[in-house]
């Protein structure tokens, strides 16, 4: 189309990144200029961010298929497409978004430019390194979300950590070093196992892809090798289990979690703002976007165990989160809870549980965030977060009062608020996935909905507990008193009250008529469930046509190095209906999926 | 016209001349020196296999190798005079700060 | 207008009003905020009647079966299955809308007057008081409004958290802030299972619209067109009805509508007596299909609201604080309506939820009085001798008592003795039995409450120079409500049948016949307790003997021989405690649930700082181990040492690969 919609996702990721450079380059710009900037940087962004999902709303109107990611952007980055015969690398700068990636992309904006504003005055120091290491590290977020080459979107799913890792070491709490530290080695170590599995895909591209004898990582090229069913079911497994490793970390899923709690606690304000809202959720996006539609059959096997934890997790991170003192752990300890229903409606591989896990992804980050930004507001007045010492603000606050009410309705799944919609639809897609209601049926089923349904309540007592501690009683202050030295005022300032108000509006909004935004996400999450997992599942496990996916794989690749003179059939469109039993189906799947014919 | 082997030998010696002088020797500045040999070694290994495959690219990266190294000579002798005001010797020995 | 346009102004009319009042109403409204809730509310009571009307001239010819107005798509619950934002426009919705919305009009008007102190001015947190109001009318209207069980749960939850923002609205009173949590918590206790119940639904039927899952049930077919097992069916109404016990404070999740009584007196009338509370056997009622179906869940239906009954009453017996006598009375007068559930007779029992949101929402006003003119003062033992110095309450106040008494005449005798008729006729006779014993209490109580309180020398608690009759704003809904109390059970009733009771009235009367369609399918299965309605009179003689015999005996106690009530309760110590402290129940959770899950709780923080951090420790110990061991061998910090270390690493790699090359 126009020279805007061919680069926009380049202008939306690199806004920021020259924002931060423009930042050293005047260095006589003071705190107050440097604010404004990095505010109107990423406001712009956003801005970007909004105008690429009109010109994506656009194009998928024009494209009839509805199938495919939008606003591509391509590049050769590291080697090329020369075929000299010779084994080569190739590297894209391969940009795209679809239903999935989208919404991530504009909550990410949405979200930055509010917590680069809620940091007006709690940081106190350093204002252009500050400044500078948000705006990196959004454009390193939008970066991932927009990534189409598996090796990119390593590569902006690692930077993330560096900006986060100064973040916190530098802008944090008393205990910030060790907070950092364990934050940074905890999510590196599990995404260099991660790091392996790239590198393994892309090997394995090389020896049986249709590209030649080529290491590509290009995401089209690898869902292509998945559907063909190059992949064994062993491999499948220890692939999904090194994503795994770096995406469970990342999302936080029981038992992976402790450095959470000790992250956010220590993070400032828009540190933790970021980490819960938008950080996390590049785990759960990781596993949609590449263990979901590139290793469906290990999905399918170790979606019970998955589902297993995040049932432990999210019973155990509200209990946990109940007995906390400190509001911002409890806040902290609740995004366990709340990530483990969103991996439970991922891992039920229904249609309702695929859409009410994207959209718990957003209405966490919306209701998340905000939790944390107000903890933040109370913090900067009271210097504590402890709940003994505070207590009976809503007289004190009441504008503050409105807010973390509405907020924690929204989190505990109020509905007519934006929480409800993602967790009844987890719920929903969790209790119907060994049916056949509105798709096939998935692996998990009523005996892991029951348990996870008692989160509902689980969570109303420890946010009801924290809303009767902060809010209710007679009023208690630290004995310091309330410090309005930074320029603040006892109840919201208009600064406070303009960050805030945004996000309630969205979650009352997400909450009434989601319709516009499942809609935009509904075909890919239809696509990537019904025409890849299940299809190449059934096929694969077709005994009869190919004599199972393993001898299949063995005429594939057993002669190494040697180009394949057919590729393998990526059509789509005709997928080789099963005709047996499927062999690694779990029983009670199996003969529905027979009966599926 | 040298022959690549010829030429690739007398980068091996060069590489194991610098290699040794770094071991052996205490100043700084000889021990830098001996880094610059080394260097050079393995541009002479380079021109060589780029004779060997019958193409410039060795001769390119050399180039292109040597000049980083200029620079990066320079940097290193800023470091050695900025290193000699802090000490006032050029022993190696002074400096064992870089314990684990 | 047409039906989808009043059903969608019906709740937003309130909601409006009170999003106005919440947005401007500090600034610039202040004490005037109460006019754009009373006018959304008041807008809101025309239109249902409009509504009310509306479905009366289609009655004839309306379809129950057919879907529900769909008003918009809201979730999907995959491949274009949406879950529809949809409203059903049927008797029960009307009779509902109506009582709500009636209801809610006087007491919003009260509250002008209420939420006053004596010199006119608004009390603190007047617009939010308001602004709550508005948006519990809008939740409740929802909740009746509502085509399909998720937007049931919508309204369910949403009047749960108007319940919880009223009750709390003295928030900086500890108990108030305790009651609202606790209202809440046990509240969802009660959505957990109702959710399981919806999804269970949504996994049989496919479906959550009502029309199309009660058709369902009807013709005993699931989505597939399976037999419908009868074990299905019982689990899904066991689950509805686990969150009616949250909602309507059944027997064992009663224990936050006494708390409840922290709010202001307004809302206990409103919400924690004549609406809210009742939302458990509207619910209940629009799933007579369901539950008719399983007789094992009507049976489990009607024994928990015959023991709530008896059980709340008997704790009324013993409380001396107003509202909590109310309260527990309301417990009380909710277990007979889920008695009349359980035995089928599903509109009696939407008879008696008609008549008792006006009589108990008069008696709930009445204690606001009092306590209005108390300054806060509501234990019965404090004052007495009210009636001289508050004719209009005391007069309303008796009326209301009269009338929840089972007076004859008045509203509640016709629907309190068709449920314990329709209980009689059935196979669980013997839960009608317990509905007259606590009849016989109710009388007791009531007047207790009464006598103790009205009656007798003029008695004030310390700081009240002289007991003061309300405002306008005050008595005037206690006035409407009173002629409520009185009249409202007669469209129940039919007149004029000189073979009827007094030779005038005869029981089952328009209402019923106005609700027939919608409990057709419901009511032919499980018990036909209409046929025998008629012509068995010795009941009504009966129950107004026990009214009548009740309140003897309260007069006789408190006004005769005031000795009497303390030796009995000496005399059966701790039968009397096990009352006076409501059977222990509040202990017993907090010693079988609460603390278990906090420890629980402590448990899983322990196993996150040791178990987990540790494990991590360990696996992080092992190369700091390996470095520490290095070191010291190696790690000299001579540059020239490490440029050996990596001159033999090299060599090592070359023989290595010339080795193996």
């Amino acid at each position: 189309m126009s020279w805007l919609s061919d680069h926009i996702l380049s202008l939306v990721i690199f806004l920021p990144v020259v924002g931060a450079a423009i930042l050293f380059v005047f260095a006589s710009w003071d705190a107050v200029l440097v604010r404004r900037w990095a505010l109107g940087v990423s406001l712009l962004t956003l801005l970007l961010a909004v105008m690429a999902s009109v010109l994506f709303v656009q194009e998928r109107a024009q494209n009839t298929s509805k199938s495919d990611y939008c606003l591509v952007e391509k590049m050769n980055w590291v080697g090329g497409d020369d075929d000299t015969g010779a084994r080569a690398v190739k590297v894209q700068y391969k940009l795209g978004v679809d239903g999935i990636s989208l919404p991530l992309v504009v909550l990410t904006a949405f979200l930055t430019p509010l917590a680069i504003w809620g940091s007006f005055t709690g940081i106190q120091t350093r204002h252009r390194e500050y400044y500078a290491l948000m705006l990196l590290l959004l454009g390193a977020m939008l970066g991932v979300f927009c990534a189409r080459d598996l090796l990119l979107f390593y590569i902006f799913f690692e930077f993330t950590l560096i900006p986060l890792y100064f973040l916190i070491g530098i802008w944090g709490g008393s205990q910030r070093q060790k907070a950092a530290n364990m934050f940074f080695i905890y999510t590196l170590t599990g995404s260099l196992l991660t790091f392996a599995g790239v590198i393994y895909l892309g090997w394995k591209a090389s020896i049986c892809g249709a590209t030649g004898h080529v290491f590509t990582f290009d995401l089209d090229e690898l869902y292509g090798l998945a559907s063909a069913g190059a992949l064994s079911s062993t491999e499948q497994w220890w692939l999904f289990v090194a994503f795994f490793a770096g995406f469970a970390i990342k999302v936080p899923l029981f038992p992976f979690h402790t450095w959470l709690p000790l992250a956010h606690v220590e993070a400032p304000t828009a540190g933790s703002v970021i980490l819960a809202a938008i950080l996390l959720k590049l785990g759960t996006y990781g596993f949609l976007r590449l263990s979901l539609p590139m290793l469906p059959g290990a999905t399918i096997e170790l979606a019970p165990a998955i589902g297993m934890l995040a049932v432990i997790g999210i019973i155990y991170g509200a209990v946990a989160a109940w007995v906390q003192s400190d509001v911002k752990k409890l806040v902290a300890y609740s995004s366990v809870s709340h990530l483990g229903f969103c991996l439970l409606g991922m891992f039920c591989l229904k249609m309702a549980g695929l859409t009410g896990s994207l959209l718990y992804m957003i209405n966490h980050g919306l209701s998340t965030g905000a939790l944390f930004l107000i903890v933040g507001m109370i913090y900067e007045r009271y210097h504590t977060r402890e709940m003994s010492e505070i207590g009976g603000l809503a007289r004190k606050m009441p504008i503050m009062a409105f807010f973390l009410i509405v907020f924690t309705m929204s989190s505990i799944g109020l509905p007519g608020l934006n929480g409800f919609v993602s967790e009844f639809l987890v719920l929903l897609g969790t209790f119907i996935s060994a049916t056949e209601i509105n798709s096939k049926p998935g692996p998990l089923g009523i005996w892991y909905a029951v348990p996870a349904a008692s989160g509902i309540l689980l969570g109303a007592i420890y946010m009801l507990h924290m809303v009767r501690r902060v809010l209710f009683g007679p009023v208690k202050e630290p004995a310091h008193g309330f410090d309005g030295s930074a320029g603040l005022t006892q109840d919201l300032t208009k600064r406070e009250i303009g960050i805030l108000a945004p996000i309630a509006l969205c979650c009352l909004f997400l909450g009434v008529y989601p319709k516009p935004v499942m809609q935009v996400m509904e075909p890919d999450l239809a696509r990537g469930l019904n025409h890849v997992v299940w299809e190449t599942v059934a096929e694969a496990d077709d005994p009869e046509t190919t004599g199972g996916l393993d001898s299949r794989r063995a005429a594939i690749t057993d002669r190494p190095g040697e180009r394949l003179s057919r590729p393998p059939v990526y059509d789509l469109k005709e997928p080789i209906r099963p005709t047996g039993q499927p062999s690694r189906l779990p029983s009670h799947l199996a003969s529905a999926n027979g009966g599926d014919e | 016209m040298a022959h690549p082997t010829s030429l690739m030998i007398i980068g091996a010696i060069l590489f194991g001349l610098g290699a040794t002088g770094f071991l052996t020797r205490r100043n700084m500045i000889v021990m830098f020196l001996c880094t610059e040999i080394m260097f050079q070694g393995v541009l002479v290994n380079l021109v060589g296999m780029g004779m060997m495959h019958g193409n410039l690219e060795g001769q390119v990266l050399g180039i292109f190798v040597l000049v980083i190294a200029a620079v990066e000579a320079g940097l290193g002798l800023a470091i050695v005079v900025m290193m000699y005001r802090r000490r006032g010797t050029l022993d190696a020995e002074s400096w064992r700060q870089m314990r684990g | 207008m047409e039906l989808k346009t009043l059903a969608i102004w019906i709740p937003l009319l309130p909601l409006i009003g009170a999003a106005l009042v919440g947005l401007i109403g500090l600034r610039w409204l202040k004490d005037r905020s109460h006019w754009l809730v009373l006018i959304g509310v008041g807008l809101s009571l025309v239109f249902a009647l409009l509504l009310f009307q509306q479905v009366r001239q289609d009655a004839a010819d309306v379809d129950l079966s057919a879907a529900s107005i769909v008003l918009y798509e809201w979730i999907d619950a995959g491949e274009g299955s949406w879950l529809n934002v949809s409203v059903r426009t049927d008797p029960l919705t009307c009779v509902m809308l109506f009582t709500v919305l009636s209801v809610s009009l006087m007491v919003v008007v009260y509250s002008v007057g209420y939420m006053r102190d004596h010199h006119g001015h608004a009390e603190r947190g007047y617009e939010r008081f308001f602004a709550f109001l508005g948006l519990f009318v809008f939740s409740m209207c929802m909740l009746v409004l509502a085509g399909n069980f998720l937007l049931l749960y919508l309204g369910w939850e949403l009047v749960g958290l108007s319940s919880y923002l009223l009750i709390g609205f003295y928030y900086e009173k500890p108990s108030a802030a305790a009651a609202a949590k606790k209202a809440f918590l046990v509240n969802r206790i009660g959505d957990f299972g109702f959710g399981l119940g919806i999804f269970l639904i949504y996994l049989t039927f496919g479906t959550l619209d009502y029309a199309a899952v009660f058709s369902m049930v009807e013709a005993g077919a699931d989505a597939t067109g399976e037999v419908l097992s009868t074990g299905r069916i019982t689990t899904i109404a066991l689950l509805l009805f686990c969150g009616a016990m949250g909602k309507s404070a059944q027997l064992p999740l009663h224990v936050w509508l006494p708390d409840a009584m922290e709010g202001p007196t307004p809302v206990s009338a409103l919400i924690h007596a004549a609406t809210m509370v009742t939302a458990g056997v509207y619910m209940v009622a629009r799933c007579c299909v369901i539950f008719a179906a399983s007789p094992v869940a009507m049976w489990i239906v009607g024994s928990i609201g015959a023991a709530t009954a008896l059980f709340a009453a008997t704790i009324a017996l013993t409380q001396f604080d107003m509202k909590r006598i109310l309260a527990y009375s309301t417990l009380s007068q909710l277990g007979y309506m889920f008695l009349g559930l359980g035995v089928g007779a599903f509109d009696s029992a939407i008879f008696h939820l008609y008549t008792h949101a006006f009589f108990k929402a008069c008696l709930f006003l009445g204690a606001g009085s009092v306590m209005h003119a108390m300054a806060g003062e509501i234990d019965i033992r404090r004052f007495s001798g009210l009636k001289r110095g508050m004719p209009i309450t005391y007069w309303t106040f008796l009326i209301a008592g009269l009338a929840l008494a089972g007076f004859p005449l008045l509203s509640a005798f016709w629907s309190k003795d068709e449920i314990i008729h329709a209980a009689l006729a059935g196979p669980m006779w013997w839960l009608g039995w317990i509905g007259l014993l606590t009849a016989l209490l109710t009388a007791f109580y009531t007047f207790r409450m009464i006598f103790v309180a009205f009656h007798g020398e003029e008695r004030l608690p310390k700081g009240v120079e002289h007991a003061h009759e309300s405002g306008r704003w005050m008595t005037v809904p206690l006035m409407v409500l009173a002629v409520g109390a009185v009249f409202a059970g007669y469209v129940g009733v039919t007149l004029f049948e000189t073979s009827g009771f007094l030779w005038l009235f005869e029981p089952e009367g328009a209402f019923h016949e106005f609700l027939a369609p919608v409990f057709a399918e419901a009511v032919a299965a499980p018990v036909a307790h209409e046929a025998e309605a008629h012509g068995s009179h010795w009941l009504m003689w009966l129950s107004a003997g026990l009214a009548a015999f009740g309140i003897y005996t309260a007069w006789f106690f408190y006004r005769r021989r005031p000795t009497i009530p303390m030796a009995i309760a000496l005399a059966s110590g701790s039968i009397y405690r096990l009352f006076y402290n409501k059977y222990y129940v509040d202990e017993l959770y907090e010693l079988a649930l609460v603390r278990p899950l906090r420890r629980f709780g402590d448990f899983c923080h322990g196993v996150d700082r040791f178990v987990i951090n540790g494990i991590l420790w360990i696996v992080a110990g092992v190369p700091k181990a390996i470095g520490f061991g290095l070191k010291g061998w190696q790690q000299q910090g001579a540059l020239q040492g490490y440029a050996l270390g990596m001159l033999i690493g090299l060599l090592v790699i070359v023989w290595w690969v010339l080795t193996n090359a």
